[in-house]
């Protein structure tokens, strides 16, 4: 097949990023912010959420579409670390038994959230986007009603003032930035989080890596084309769950050095917000339902937070409300997330139907050559 | 041995070394609260007056503590050990004492500085 | 005997029997633990006629093959435009009510059409686009609240005089009017909401009635089987349409009703998550993605109402907690996850 390397094909391959360029370039200047604050700010954030994203990779890849199960591995580790608050562990060793202690949730959880989703071939983004409503339900009436009561806290100052249940926020002090500050850097009087980065870089190659091992073989085999993949011998559900459970564990350790960047768990909405804005993150990089690479993420990140930051101000500057810069970010997060959705279903009908086209008058071609070869 | 019990086993371990671990970073990194008490105290019928003029020093922060008074340090992990030392000019002028806490779990403790002062080897009061 | 009786069991499906004892075991213990069963009979019957016609918009998207309708926002949005400017004008009572349907019917047909139009183009993931166009309308209409020109002073923020209100009472304008509407009250604790009941019935039986007509049929036999449709005649992809454009206007109609029930009128992220409970009330009635009857919407909206009022109370007063935001996260989200696993019909495309 002659590949046409046109202008017009890599814009619409590539047209929610441009657009999101383009968007940038406007509202940067309208915003009124300063460079470096802004470099500062996207320093910070991409090494805050990075993880997040990644962790949306393998699912992609497996061919399950958007986890939006990844809330619930946010909610492992949120639980993890209310449980070292509580102990007063502090520093890296607090984040690593909040590890620790978000694992085997985050396994139980992905399995659970896996086997579902096989349940619901054809449906997984809708599925998994509704189960992790109803894990949020599960898990407020586990933070809200058994923490404090079923579930001993030791320190008193995490409840709420009924006794129990646990408080709004969580302050993260024992180890509020301790990734950030552990190898400080400071270039031009921006601080770079490098051991946050180190650990980005990691996580990286740990994926590259894995998808030249067996399973990362079969999960892109399965991807491409289920069938084809049942036929040689994969274990279609088996390695579709286990692909499942690594996108919640990692998602799980990334909520954990998000939320140790910033400082404070919002105990009944941190969650919720991850999910959405890693995936619109995701889409804004360039990846989408089917295809997802390492460059989507980053690219993504940096657009999305440029966005983000930009937005109130922005907004504020054009029309004088911060609050109508808050709706807009908003907008922006969901329509982005719609108009990519749009795009990947006509670009899919457009192919089945190009393919049925080529099928078809091959078929004519065939009958032709056998009427001529008659 | 079977494929499975095998596997089963090695699970078992991991596990068990999973959490090894974190016990052992949790000692590692929990934040205690040692609280210097210099009131005067009784045990067993002996009576430790408080102490003047004395100082403490813990991994680094040195705090004095006056007589009838209390002073609380953070601390973190499981190894710390206290110094005190009097500065007082009065007759145990100069005067060290060098104790080693193994903490563990604890949250919060109580060190009684009259005691200490006094060689008691005890010298945690309770809550 | 048996046999029938498992049949019977198997087309109701296991959960919807659960939840039924459930609620009936709830209704039971009322008034063991001092509640009245008059009371929340009462509230269980205003919840169901407020939120009926919400319910019932959910059919003909699922009828027509394009899926649960997540994008309701859209439908909800146009009736609180109908709504915001029926009080713009000052208009009261029942003229208000009907000044509010007569303005959202409109804007509903415009926003369907577009939302049709979107989800015709996106042919397999409709559901998920549907949530987030919702989504972002829901947004975008937020930023039109804040600069659209109304000026009411019962609607907008006081010392800036523009920019519309979080929350609007409907005190003196069209509050609980149907609910009071040929009102049947036993004794001091039971309102029965006669007028609500009429317009969910109404809503019914056009429903019911326009899957009898031709054009009903056809829009069945759309969402059945989509290549004998085609074969047959019927245009696909404008009974999609068509189906879209009813849902977004009962969607619009269903808000006003449960606005007046309700007494207030709630803009920005109001409208944001008002899809689900409709969703779960048609999936726990029986529905399935890709077929709704209308018994399922009626079964379905009492038992989810049902559920919804009962628990929370019961388990309020006996617990002595209030676990009733928790207790609607799981249930109705819980009753969309089984439905969404369940084995329906394999489409064919």
């Amino acid at each position: 097949m002659k590949r046409r390397f046109s202008l017009s094909g890599i814009v619409i391959s590539n047209l929610v990023p441009i657009v999101f360029l383009i968007f940038a370039f406007i509202a940067v200047p309208l915003s009124g912010l300063s460079v470096r604050y802004l470099v500062q700010e996207i320093m910070t954030r991409l090494g805050r959420d990075s993880f997040l994203v990644l962790s949306l990779l393998v699912p992609v890849m497996a061919g399950m579409g958007l986890n939006f199960g990844m809330v619930l591995g946010a909610m492992a580790g949120q639980i993890g670390l209310i449980f070292i608050s509580d102990w007063g562990v502090v520093g890296v060793p607090g984040i690593l038994v909040a590890a620790l202690i978000g694992t085997p949730i985050s396994i139980a959880l992905g399995l659970f959230c896996g086997s579902i989703m096989n349940r619901a071939k054809g449906r997984e983004m809708v599925t998994s986007y509704i189960l992790g409503f109803f894990m949020d339900g599960a898990y407020q009436f586990f933070i809200l009603y058994c923490m404090g009561s079923l579930i001993i806290l030791r320190n008193p100052e995490l409840l709420l003032s009924r006794g129990y249940g646990v408080r709004n926020t969580v302050d993260l002090l024992g180890i509020r930035q301790i990734l950030d500050d552990l190898i400080p850097l400071s270039v031009g009087g921006i601080q770079i989080p490098v051991a946050s980065f180190v650990l980005l870089a990691t996580l990286c190659l740990i994926l590259v890596w894995f998808s030249r091992t067996k399973l990362g073989q079969d999960m892109r085999a399965l991807g491409r084309d289920m069938a084809v993949a049942d036929g040689a011998g994969i274990s279609v559900a088996r390695t579709r769950i286990i692909a499942i459970v690594i996108s919640t564990l990692l998602a799980c350790y990334g909520q954990i050095v998000s939320l140790q960047n910033l400082g404070t768990i919002n105990t009944y909405s941190s969650h919720q917000q991850v999910g959405i804005f890693a995936i619109a993150a995701l889409l804004v990089g360039g990846g989408s339902v089917e295809k997802a690479t390492i460059p989507n993420v980053f690219i993504g990140v940096l657009l999305f937070h440029v966005m983000f930051v930009v937005s109130p101000m922005a907004g504020k500057n054009l029309i004088g409300d911060a609050q109508l810069g808050e709706y807009f970010r908003v907008f922006v997060s969901y329509g982005i997330i719609a108009v990519t959705l749009l795009l990947h279903a006509w670009k899919h009908r457009r192919e089945l139907r190009d393919r049925r086209k080529a099928e078809d008058s091959a078929a004519v071609d065939d009958s032709r050559s056998e009427g001529a070869a008659l | 041995m079977r494929p499975g019990i095998r596997r089963n086993i090695l699970r078992v371990l991991l596990c068990i070394a999973a959490i090894a671990l974190g016990e052992w970073l949790t000692v590692a990194g929990m934040q205690h609260t040692i609280i210097f008490d210099n009131c005067k105290v009784t045990r067993n019928s002996i009576v430790f007056p408080a102490v003047e003029g004395v100082q403490v020093t813990i991994d680094g922060t040195t705090e004095s503590v006056a007589a009838d008074d209390r002073c609380a340090v953070k601390v973190i992990g499981a190894k710390n050990s206290v110094t005190l030392e009097f500065i007082d000019p009065s007759s145990e002028a100069g005067k060290r004492v060098v104790i080693h806490l193994a903490l563990k779990f604890e949250r919060t403790v109580i060190v009684s500085l009259p005691m200490l002062a006094n060689g008691e080897s005890n010298a945690f009061l309770p809550e | 005997m048996y046999n029938r009786v498992s049949r019977v069991i198997d087309s109701f499906g296991w959960p919807r029997i659960i939840i039924a004892i459930f609620l009936v075991i709830l209704f039971a213990i009322t008034p063991i633990i001092g509640m009245r069963l008059d009371t929340s009979l009462s509230d269980m019957l205003i919840r169901v006629g407020m939120n009926g016609i919400l319910v019932l918009a959910m059919v003909p998207m699922i009828q027509s093959g394009c899926g649960l309708n997540f994008g309701l926002p859209l439908g909800v949005i146009a009736g609180l435009v109908g709504a915001v400017t029926s009080m713009e004008f000052n208009w009261q009572g029942t003229d208000g009510f009907c000044m509010a349907v007569l303005f959202s019917i409109p804007l509903a047909a415009v926003l369907g059409f577009f939302y049709g139009w979107l989800l015709n183009m996106a042919k397999g993931e409709e559901m998920m686009i549907a949530t987030y166009v919702g989504f972002s309308s829901v947004a975008f209409m937020s930023i039109m609240w804040l600069i659209l020109p109304y000026r009411n002073p019962l609607m907008v923020w006081g010392f800036s005089g523009k920019g519309l209100r979080t929350t609007i009472s409907l005190d003196g304008f069209w509050n609980r009017m149907l609910d009071s509407f040929i009102p049947i009250k036993i004794g001091n604790h039971f309102l029965f909401p006669t007028g609500t009941f009429l317009i969910f019935a109404i809503g019914c039986f056009l429903m019911w009635a326009f899957f009898r007509t031709k054009t009903g049929v056809a829009m069945t036999a759309a969402g059945s089987n989509p290549q004998f449709a085609r074969a047959n005649g019927v245009d696909v992809d404008r009974m999609r349409m068509l189906s879209v454009v009813i849902s977004t206007v009962f969607g619009a109609i269903g808000m006003v009703v449960y606005e007046q029930s309700y007494g207030f009128i709630q803009l920005y992220m109001g409208p944001f998550y008002m899809a689900f409970p409709a969703v779960a009330a048609v999936l726990l009635g029986g529905a399935t993605i890709n077929k709704a009857t209308i018994a399922n919407v009626i079964i379905g909206t009492f038992l989810f109402q049902g559920i919804l009022t009962m628990t929370p109370s019961v388990i309020n007063e006996s617990l002595k907690t209030d676990m009733s935001e928790v207790i609607r996260i799981v249930v109705s989200n819980g009753m969309i996850v089984y439905a969404l696993t369940r084995k329906g019909k394999e489409r064919k495309r």
